[in-house]
This record gives structure tokens, C-alpha cells and sequence, in this order.
């Protein structure tokens, strides 16, 4: 009786064994923000605007599908994108975007005061914009792209224009963490470049 | 004898007297005893009577009796024809004893079984045979040969009571045996019916039994009580009847009227009317008074003979005539015919003596009063009948009258009844009606009845332009309410607009459905490649592709 109790006990212990070794161990799964908290908390000059002061509602903002979900991509040739499922965006990344996008704007104008669709404010004579961003990425060449087109709809349709865009900016550490602030700075680059033809 | 003495004579002269033999005492006591059984015998056989009956019907010689009381007392001994006259004479031998009985007015019948209204009798004889019932007489005179009844007698012989005549011109039918009634009790009977030819009247003999016979006195009257009499006149519905016996036959009723002496009582038969009613014996009574007479211009219908003469609600005579045959009057075909009816006032009824004295009283008060305003006038007692009766009312102004007579009788002058006077009435009230100026005002109707039609166009018209109004009214509120509807819809459409709130809801949640999607895509198509990946890992310790830093150095 004894002998075969201990060996069932023998038996149970190894198939528990057995069960642990097929286990996986533990993914570590890492989150992402455009902004980072240091830049958020900066006291920003308050903004207001004249009744003389132009008005543009940044009426659209595409992505390319990869930016769609939380995934941070990374291509690693000409025609292939990498999908990290160990880093993902901490937020929507339309959202991030188009948040971070609208301050550059405001931030660098002082004439124009920038608006998104999400802002119920309706003015006489606002102006549109939209901007379609194509790729938006860290690449095998270490370095993050962002290009596309912005199309600017004036409020005098003959006014309108389309401009193309492409920023390139090179990673100088490894890392996905590296690579958000790089592509922060696109935004702000490119919030400057749209700032900039608006108003010229 | 001779030739013994002969004999002798040869031997001697004197020859011994030889005594007769006793044996001849034998015969001879035989004899006296047989003449004794036959004087006996006849002695004894009782007394043979005749009878006649019409019919021997269930009698038989030698085997039918003879009885008095239930007791035998005789014997039909024989049965024959009777001679030169129908019928038949039945002899019978009567016991000596009961010989006592065959008097002048006994009578016999035959008892045989028999059912009437009045009760079964003679039962015993279906099964022992008819015989003969002798009702012994009390005359002092014997008789030998009797007239048999056909019918038993009512009354048997020798009962107490009183015998008394009764009769009518009226159409009754009484038979024998029909009941006598007094206040419910059946005190006598009829006993038989005699019609006389000559005065076309019906007499009926009746006997009172005694001790009811001294009920019987000179006021008594009689009066039918056959049946269920009912009587609708001028006086209401009445209901007379007897007693139960007379539910199913006929019988008379009798008794002193009320307020009637007693009168004498009778012993001897005496004869008296049968009067229809107890209200027509009573009024026997009353024999005498005035008599009066009014010509009605107006219909007599419902007016009877023995009608009631009212004076204020009281009755004080009867009808006793209704248009009498005369020789004054004019005729019936002429237009101012006015009908005689004559009727009388009754001193007994008004509390006098009825004797000439108080009916001189009653005519002269009577026409004093005619002076005074008196009068008369038909009057309806009975709606569903149309009994009529007369009625007596002082009226004032009325115009006096000048003393007419009908036949030597004060005629009593009339005023029209209520209903004439209503009629006048209406009459008058139609006259007023045709004088009316009816045309005009009906023209004036037909004016009014056409400006009311116009009215009524102009009702209808306007009544369809309310219609319409309504229906105006009805489809602005249709449109206000499809206005409503289509703001409504507005607003949802503008809700889902594409700056809205919601299509920005909407689309912000169709982008993270398709973000999730997108993210699930790989993961399926890894896990369809190697489905144990969800357990197992697949080697991978971590990933190798990451963004890396520009090597300034290449």
C-alpha cells in the first residue's frame, strides 16, 4: 500500500513538470506616447485671437492603415514593415497625431489660429486643411520618414492650394523610445512647414 | 150399517146398540188437524197487494221482495201484463204483520242502482237485485193495489215538515231532488214539477223539513240560487251562489228581505214566486210608488227595466218600462222622437210606509222639488257594461219647466248626462276649432316651412364649408405634423452629419474596430499557420527588429 501511494505521488509530480516545461515564458509588452510628460507640462503663453485673425480648421487627417493600430512598425526594407507586437502605441495614434499636430500649429503661428474637426467652433470665412501623411516610420536606414501632402482649402476656393511634404530625420539611439521623439519632431517640423505656407 | 140390522132382525127383536169403533177418533183428529193447518195457512199467508209499475224490469216472481226499512216484508208471487193499460201488475204476498202498513198513501217503487249529481244509491241490488220499497202510508184507509212510483220519493211518507208550491215564469230547470237552501243549508228539496197548461206556468212542489218549516212565513221569498251567478250592471260586478250542491245543480234560496217583517208562519201549503235574483225578491217588497216618466232625446242603450233610480248616490226606485207601447207618442221615425221611460219612486225606500198615503207624499215632494231645480238625467254605472240608470240632481239655473204629463204620468224634466254635456263640449271646442282661421295660417306655416328650408340649405351649406374648414384644418395640422416629423428627422440626420458629435463617435469607433482588426490579422494568420502558438511558443526568445541608431561611422 505505501509503495503505491509514493508512486502516484512520483507520477503526479512529473506530469506537473512536464506541464511547466511546456509553458512560455513571460512577454514583456512596452507602451509608447508621442508627447512625453516634460514637454505637456511646459507653461504655454495663452492664445487668443482676433476677430481679424484667420481661422483654419484642419478638416482631415489621413494615415497610412499600419498607423491604425497600436503596433509601432519599423520598416526594415523598401517594401516591408515590421509589426513589433512587444511595442505598441499608449494611445490612438490618429489621435496622438492630430493633438500633437494642432499645438505645433497654434504654437508656432501667431496669426492663424488652427482648429481641429473635434473643435465644435464655427467662424465666417475658416479656411480647411487637410493633410494626408503617407508613411510615418522608422526605417533600416535608422532614420524616420514622414511624408505625404497637405491640401489647403481657403475660403475663397481660388485660393486653395496642395503641397507635398517629406521630412527625414536619422535615429541616433537604438530603440523605439529613440524613435518617438524623432518622430515628434516631424510633427513639429511639419507644423511648421504647413504654418508656414498658410501664412505666406 | 142397514144390512147388520137386517141381520139382527132374524134372531131378535131387541138386538144391542153397538158403539162406534174409536178408531175413528184417528181420521177425524186428522182432519181437524189438517183444517187447522189450512185455516193456518191462509191465516197466515199475509195479504196479497197489487202494484202497478210501468215496467217489471229486473223483477222475478217468486224471487223479488218486498221491503220496508231494510226488512223483508213480502214477495212478488207473480208478474203479468197489466190489462187494457201499458204497464204491468206485479202481485205480492204481504206478511201479515206488515199488513198495518198498506195504507191509502203508502208507496212503492223499485230499487235498483242509481247515479245523479245528487249522490249514488241502491248499490246492494248489483249484486241481490232490484226489489220493492215499500214507504208505509199513515192513512187509516187500507189499500190493496198501489200505483208504483218510477222514481223513489224525495220526501218518504209521514216526514216532518211542510209541504209548498213554488212557482215560475222564468226558465228554470228544476228537477226532483234539487236543493233548498237557507243562508247555506240544504232544508228541503223538490219533490216533483207540475206544469199547468192553462196559465203556461210551472209549479213545483217542495218540501221544508222539519224544524226549517217554520222558517217559512207569509214575508218569505224565494229566489234561484242555481249555480254561479254573475251579475255586471249598473251596479258593479256581483256574485251570487248557494252552497256547493248548487254549484252542479239547481236549487232555490230563500228568506225574509231584509228589513221585512217576520210575518205569520205558515202550516198548510202554501205558494209562492221563485224570483231570479235576491235583489228582485227583495225588491218585491216594494210594491207601491209614484210613478214619474222622462223623455230621453239620447240613446236609452244600456237603460234596463229594474235599472236603479239614484238620487244622490241613494236608490230610491227601479226602471219598471223603457219606451211602453203608446198611442200619444209619435213614432220612432220621426227626428224629435224622444223616448219614454218610466220608472218609480219607492216609499220603502226612502224610509216610508209602502202604502198609497206615502206614494201621494212621494209625488207631490217629488214635483215640488221638479219646481225647486229637480232633475234628471242618464247616467253610466258600469263602463264595461254600459249600464245606464237614472239619476236624480238639484241644479241650479235651469229654466223652469211648464208640467207635462205621459199618459197621465208627471214627466220629470231631463238635462243632458255627463257625457252628452262633454260632447257638448267638444262640439264646442270644434266649432271654436272650424272657426279658426286655419287656411291663412297655414299658408303662413307654408311660408315659415319654406324660409325653414331655406335655412336649412344655408345650415347645409354652411355646414359643408365647416367641413371643409375642418379638412383645411386638418391637413395644416397633417403638414405642421410632417414639418415636425422632417425637423425631427433633420435634427437625427444632422446628428450623424459628418462634423457631428456622433459621426465623429461613430467614426472614432469604426477606426478602432478597424485598428483592432488589423491588429488581429496577423495574429490569426500566425495562429493558422501554427495553432499550437497560442500554447506554445515558437522559439522567438525576443524580438530582433527594432529601429536602430545611424552608425555615423558607416
Amino acid at each position: 500500500m505505501i509503495n503505491k501511494s509514493i508512486t502516484h505521488k512520483v507520477i503526479l509530480a512529473a506530469l506537473t513538470l512536464l506541464l511547466a516545461a511546456c509553458s512560455s515564458p513571460p512577454s514583456t509588452i512596452k507602451y509608447y506616447q508621442l508627447d512625453s510628460a516634460k514637454h505637456s507640462l511646459k507653461p504655454t503663453a495663452k492664445l487668443s485671437f482676433s476677430a481679424q485673425s484667420q481661422h483654419v480648421v484642419v478638416q482631415q487627417l489621413e494615415l497610412p492603415d499600419y498607423l491604425k493600430h497600436s503596433m509601432l512598425v519599423v520598416r526594415t526594407s523598401p517594401h516591408q514593415v515590421y509589426f513589433s507586437r512587444e511595442n505598441v502605441w499608449a494611445e490612438k495614434p490618429s489621435k496622438a497625431i492630430l493633438n500633437q499636430l494642432i499645438a505645433d500649429l497654434n504654437a508656432t503661428s501667431e496669426q492663424v489660429w488652427y482648429s481641429s474637426w473635434r473643435t465644435p467652433i464655427e467662424r465666417e470665412n475658416s479656411h480647411g486643411l487637410q493633410v494626408h501623411i503617407t508613411h510615418f516610420y522608422p526605417t533600416e536606414n535608422s532614420e524616420v520618414i514622414l511624408s505625404g501632402n497637405i491640401v489647403f482649402i481657403a475660403a475663397d476656393p481660388e485660393l486653395s492650394w496642395q503641397q507635398e511634404f517629406a521630412f527625414s530625420q536619422p535615429l541616433r539611439r537604438d530603440g523605439y523610445e529613440h524613435a518617438m521623439e524623432v518622430m515628434r519632431a516631424q510633427i513639429k517640423q511639419l507644423a511648421e512647414m504647413i504654418n508656414s505656407a498658410v501664412t505666406k | 150399517m142397514t144390512d147388520n140390522n137386517q141381520e139382527q132382525s132374524h134372531y131378535a127383536d131387541v138386538k144391542p146398540i153397538r158403539r162406534i169403533s174409536k178408531i175413528w177418533l184417528i181420521p177425524i183428529v186428522a182432519l181437524l188437524v189438517g183444517a187447522w193447518m189450512v185455516y193456518y195457512q191462509i191465516a197466515n199467508q199475509g195479504t196479497e197487494i197489487t202494484i202497478y209499475f210501468s215496467s217489471a224490469e229486473g223483477l222475478e216472481a217468486g224471487k223479488t221482495k218486498v221491503r220496508t226499512r231494510y226488512v223483508d216484508v213480502g214477495l212478488v208471487t207473480k208478474i203479468k201484463l197489466r190489462e187494457n193499460e201499458n204497464g204491468v201488475a206485479v202481485s205480492a204476498r204481504i206478511n201479515k204483520e206488515a199488513e198495518s202498513l198498506l195504507r191509502e198513501d203508502s208507496e212503492f217503487w223499485i230499487v235498483t242502482p242509481k247515479v245523479s249529481l245528487t249522490g249514488v244509491s241502491g248499490l246492494g241490488t248489483l249484486l241481490s237485485g232490484p226489489y220493492i220499497e215499500l214507504a208505509p202510508g199513515m192513512s187509516g184507509v187500507n189499500l190493496y193495489q198501489f200505483e208504483g212510483l218510477e222514481e223513489p220519493p224525495v220526501t218518504p211518507a209521514g216526514t216532518p215538515g211542510l209541504h209548498i208550491t213554488l212557482n215560475s215564469n222564468d226558465e228554470f230547470a228544476y228537477k226532483e231532488g234539487d236543493p233548498v237552501i237557507y243562508k247555506g243549508l240544504t232544508v228541503g228539496k223538490f219533490e216533483d214539477i207540475y206544469f199547468n197548461m192553462e196559465e203556461r206556468i210551472v209549479y213545483y212542489n217542495v218540501f221544508i223539513r222539519a224544524p226549517y218549516h217554520e222558517l217559512i212565513t207569509t214575508t218569505t221569498r224565494f229566489w234561484d240560487s242555481s249555480g254561479v251567478r254573475l251579475n255586471l250592471g249598473a251596479e258593479g260586478l256581483q256574485v251570487h251562489t248557494g252552497n256547493v250542491e248548487t254549484l252542479l245543480t239547481n236549487g232555490v234560496a230563500f228568506g225574509i228581505p231584509e228589513g221585512s217583517e217576520e210575518g205569520t208562519i205558515i202550516r198548510e201549503r202554501a205558494y209562492f214566486d221563485i224570483h231570479k235574483s235576491y235583489d228582485k225578491a227583495v225588491a218585491q217588497r216594494y210594491r207601491k210608488g209614484a210613478e214619474f216618466v222622462i223623455m230621453v232625446e239620447d240613446s236609452v242603450r244600456g237603460l234596463r227595466v229594474g235599472a236603479p233610480v239614484e238620487y244622490r248616490g241613494l236608490h230610491i226606485g227601479e226602471v219598471i218600462a223603457v219606451n211602453p207601447p203608446n198611442e200619444q207618442q209619435q213614432t220612432i221615425l220621426e227626428d224629435s222622437y224622444k223616448i219614454p221611460v218610466v220608472f218609480m219612486v219607492q216609499p220603502g225606500r226612502v224610509g216610508l210606509e209602502d202604502n198609497a198615503a206615502s206614494v201621494r207624499l212621494v209625488a207631490t215632494q217629488t214635483e215640488l222639488w221638479v219646481e225647486k231645480g229637480l232633475r234628471a238625467s242618464l247616467k253610466i254605472g258600469n263602463i264595461l257594461t254600459g249600464a245606464q240608470y237614472v239619476d236624480f240632481q238639484f241644479y241650479d239655473d235651469v229654466l223652469p219647466v211648464q208640467e207635462e204629463y205621459f199618459q197621465g204620468k208627471r214627466i220629470i224634466p231631463m238635462i243632458s248626462d255627463e257625457f252628452a254635456q262633454l260632447t257638448e263640449k267638444l262640439t264646442s271646442i270644434l266649432d271654436k276649432i272650424n272657426k279658426l282661421p286655419v287656411e291663412t295660417t297655414l299658408e303662413e306655416i307654408n311660408v315659415t316651412l319654406n324660409s325653414f328650408a331655406k335655412t336649412a340649405q344655408s345650415f347645409e351649406q354652411t355646414g359643408k364649408e365647416i367641413n371643409e374648414l375642418l379638412d383645411n384644418v386638418q391637413k395644416e395640422q397633417l403638414i405642421q405634423q410632417l414639418n415636425a416629423t422632417m425637423d425631427a428627422f433633420k435634427f437625427l440626420a444632422e446628428s450623424y452629419s459628418k462634423d457631428s458629435q456622433t459621426n465623429r463617435q461613430l467614426n472614432d469607433t469604426i477606426e478602432e474596430l478597424e485598428g483592432t482588426l488589423l491588429e488581429l490579422k496577423p495574429i490569426l494568420n500566425r495562429l493558422n499557420k501554427t495553432p499550437n502558438s497560442l500554447i506554445f511558443t515558437t522559439g522567438e526568445e525576443s524580438e530582433t527588429v527594432y529601429p536602430k541608431a545611424k552608425q555615423d561611422d558607416q
